[in-house]
């Protein structure tokens, strides 16, 4: 295979992996919107999928850098197929975690304001990462662009939803305090996850081997 | 379609005309082989008689007992049981002097100036071309010019120095060529290589050209000497000796030399002629496979693998 | 020269502050009426090693042999154009080319020892160039920062031809650098090794270069990037009469041309989709 054949195959992967992480985020959501228990055990077994996608992706690059050693235009494709791939599997693990989250608070009163916003973000969310895909895609630089100017309404979102919260409560301060304590865990718990990543890249470093712990 | 079993599977088609075509080979080589051992066992068989063993005269006496240093050191003589070749040996070795002492100059530095410095213009090349035709003439021809130029012109008369000059002239395209293709076998990376450290052309080349070529030089050079002595007809035309009781003792001295001395012998009647003729034609043979061996050592030595 | 600025027909895009060793000012190089290569401008800078890439017949060789000179050898070349070398024009009638090619050594493609001992190699440049004071240590010295000399200090007096490619082409970096050029040109010089020995010339190349300026034309474009400093795409190009003439693509610092390069002729050959 040339390099040509190697470098189009690795983008193809990547584009079918979006496509894929996508879907599933799609469904997850719709999971959550919909509180439908059912849909959410299914969409989470999903993510054994992309993380194949996810490793197939990984070595596929990691032979391409042993025997082709692209440089240029091919070093920046390959870099950029690689990295998008990390971030389509941590989108899929957005997946796994809204579909836990739809199965927690199913017994759970979730008031409707509150619960508009969460999937209303997840849309938005959604709607950025098949657009984020569709420029890298059609190498469209405007497209981009555009795309990374909607973060500000996801984190308009995030403020909706803060504000919320601590009117809900009474307690604004109080609740506000707890909001911002509860994300700031979330983000540490996320942290775990990165280290855990890193002692992955140790075995392979060591063994030769791509493995999840 | 091939299958892989044809690998194992012996032609049998072909083989017949094979074996014919090796027996003709095989033929053409022996034919060659066997003239060759027949010719050098006659002379061995005839000429060892007047080296090694008693010698026979009539049916009954043992007349004298020869060894090969009589046969070396003698003076030639009326008698072939007496005569030796020793003049002719000597005259011999005075030509080969000289021939080295005027051919290795000339030579090598007339194919230095050909291969490094001579200008690639027309001049040049009609020098080559008559190299090459030079090294096919006659070696006749080269008898009549040293015989006019040497003998005569420069008043040499029928001496060693004359005989020696002419040889020069009739190996030395032989020995030019052969001294370019050493140098031309020097490859160019060398010449740049010293051009290259800021060495002249000049130094490039006398330091480190011509000292890689030296071998292949003088491997021609034994290779020419080799036929100068084994040359006859040149010498006869330009007057050498064929009966010489003396030995020469410096360049302007007549001579004869051991190719002549044997033509002269062979044509006398009596039958011991013919042992003594091949006894000297036996010292010739010595001497070239000699020389040849060490032109062979020579390049096997000094060989390169560049 | 400080202060250069590299930018000739957006070719170039750096902008450098670098003392410059060889200034080419629209070198064209003829054989008889045949043009090899055609308006070169570059600059080249001291203590760094510049690579010439390009596929066959672009000139690349035929440039870097005008740089010392020896396209002299070739009776029907011609350079136009300057070459200045640290502000001398090494074409000016003045200049002697056999100084030039003292100051400005030079390593073959394939290693060229002379069929002499390991010594002699070394001590006959010391000899033309009347550097025979102390001989022996200028030899030791040459063969260690050649990286040689614990391989053959115990047979100096050895034939060179009895050395191994590499070890034959480190002897012919020896004793270029023993007679202490500023520059050394290197055409092709791992062409004939293998990766062990090629590995082993890389690595030279990159202690050398804290004494030396390097030129180094090559074929292998990994080898390009791994070891220059600074890297020049030369191509060639189809002239009105149908024959190829070699020219200068980009001239880059060797990270951007890898990365990056301005031009996308560049961009293909550094990639292997050329033609």
């Amino acid at each position: 295979m040339s390099l040509d054949t190697k470098i189009k195959n690795l983008e193809l992967d990547l584009f079918s992996m979006g496509e894929l992480v996508i879907k599933t985020l799609a469904e997850a959501v719709k999971a959550l919107e919909t509180r439908d228990v059912e849909l959410a055990e299914v969409v989470k077994k999903k993510d054994g999928e992309v993380d194949k996608a996810y490793l197939k992706i990984d070595k596929d690059w990691f032979e391409l850098m042993a025997t082709e050693q692209p440089v240029a235009k091919d070093l920046r494709l390959a870099t950029s197929i690689l990295q998008a791939s990390l971030h389509l599997e941590r989108l899929g693990d957005l997946s796994v975690y809204l579909c836990k989250t739809t199965k927690e608070i199913s017994n759970l009163p979730i008031p409707e304001s509150l619960h508009k916003i969460i999937v209303e973000m997840g849309y938005m969310v959604i709607d950025m990462s098949s657009e984020a895909m569709e420029s890298l895609k059609s190498k469209d630089i405007e497209l981009a662009l555009a795309t990374a100017n909607k973060d500000k309404e996801i984190n308009n979102l995030y403020n909706k939803m803060l504000n919320e919260v601590s009117n809900i409560s009474g307690n604004k301060d109080l609740y506000t305090g707890l909001f911002r304590l509860i994300t700031c865990v979330r983000t540490l718990e996320r942290g775990g996850d990165h280290a855990v990543d890193i002692c992955e890249l140790t075995a392979f470093l060591v063994s030769g081997e791509f493995r999840e712990f | 379609m091939n299958s892989i079993k044809d690998l194992t599977k012996t032609n049998k088609e072909k083989a017949p005309k094979e074996i014919i075509f090796l027996c003709v080979l095989y033929l053409s080589i022996s034919i060659a082989i066997i003239t060759l051992m027949t010719l050098i066992f006659d002379i061995l068989s005839t000429g060892s008689n007047r080296l090694f063993s008693d010698y026979e005269v009539g049916l009954v006496t043992k007349q004298q007992i020869n060894n090969p240093q009589d046969f070396l050191t003698s003076l030639d003589s009326r008698d072939p049981l007496k005569a030796g070749i020793g003049p002719a040996f000597v005259g011999t070795l005075w030509l080969m002097i000289i021939v080295v002492f005027t051919t290795f100059p000339l030579g090598t530095g007339a194919a230095i100036y050909l291969e490094e410095f001579a200008p690639k213009n027309k001049l040049t090349r009609f020098i080559e071309l008559n190299l090459t035709n030079l090294a096919g003439v006659p070696s006749v021809i080269y008898g009549l010019m040293g015989l006019a130029v040497f003998v005569r012109l420069a008043g040499f008369g029928r001496s060693v120095l004359s005989g020696g000059l002419t040889l020069t002239l009739l190996i030395l395209p032989v020995v030019i060529v052969a001294s370019r293709e050493a140098l031309k076998a020097v490859p160019d990376t060398i010449r740049q290589g010293a051009l290259a450290l800021g060495a002249t052309k000049f130094q490039a080349i006398f330091r480190q050209v011509v000292p890689s070529a030296i071998p292949g030089m003088v491997t021609g050079m034994v290779l020419g000497l080799s036929r100068a002595i084994g040359e006859t007809a040149p010498l006869i035309f330009m007057g050498a000796l064929t009966y010489v009781n003396y030995y020469p003792d410096s360049p302007l001295s007549g001579f004869t030399a051991i190719p002549i001395q044997v033509y002269n012998w062979i044509g006398y009647p009596q039958a011991e002629w013919k042992n003594t003729s091949s006894a000297g034609i036996i010292l010739l043979l010595v001497m070239l496979l000699t020389m040849n061996s060490i032109a062979l050592i020579i390049r096997n030595k000094f060989e390169k693998d560049w | 020269m400080k202060g250069v600025t590299l930018n000739m027909e957006n070719k170039t895009s750096s902008k450098i502050d670098l003392d410059s060793v060889f200034s080419v000012k629209n070198v064209s190089v003829n054989y008889g009426d045949f043009v090899a290569v055609k308006n070169v401008s570059m600059e080249m800078y001291k203590n760094k090693i510049t690579a010439f890439i390009g596929p066959s017949g672009c000139g690349k060789s035929t440039l870097i042999r005008s740089f010392n000179r020896m396209n002299d050898l070739v009776p029907s070349a011609k350079v136009s154009g300057e070459i200045l070398y640290q502000g001398i024009n090494l074409y000016d009638q003045n200049v002697d080319p056999v100084q030039v090619r003292r100051r400005i050594g030079m390593v073959f493609q394939k290693p060229n020892p002379f069929p002499k001992s390991i010594k002699e190699n070394i001590a006959f440049g010391l000899r033309v160039n009347n550097m025979t004071d102390n001989l022996d240590d200028r030899i030791e010295k040459a063969l260690t920062q050649a990286a040689l000399w614990d391989e053959v200090k115990k047979d100096l007096d050895k034939n060179a031809l009895d050395l191994s490619g590499g070890q034959q082409q480190r002897l012919c970096i020896a004793r270029t650098i023993a007679v202490e050029p500023d520059t050394i040109l290197m055409d092709e010089p791992c062409s004939a090794l293998d990766p062990v020995a090629t590995k082993k010339i890389e690595d030279l190349m990159q202690l050398l270069v804290n004494e030396f300026s390097i030129l180094i034309v090559t074929h292998n474009m990994h080898q390009a990037s791994r070891v220059s400093d600074y890297c020049a795409f030369f191509t060639t190009k189809a002239t009105e009469d149908g024959r190829r003439t070699g020219e200068l693509v980009e001239y880059n610092d060797t990270k951007t041309m890898f990365t990056n390069p301005i031009q996308s002729l560049t961009e293909e050959y550094i990639s292997g989709r050329f033609g």
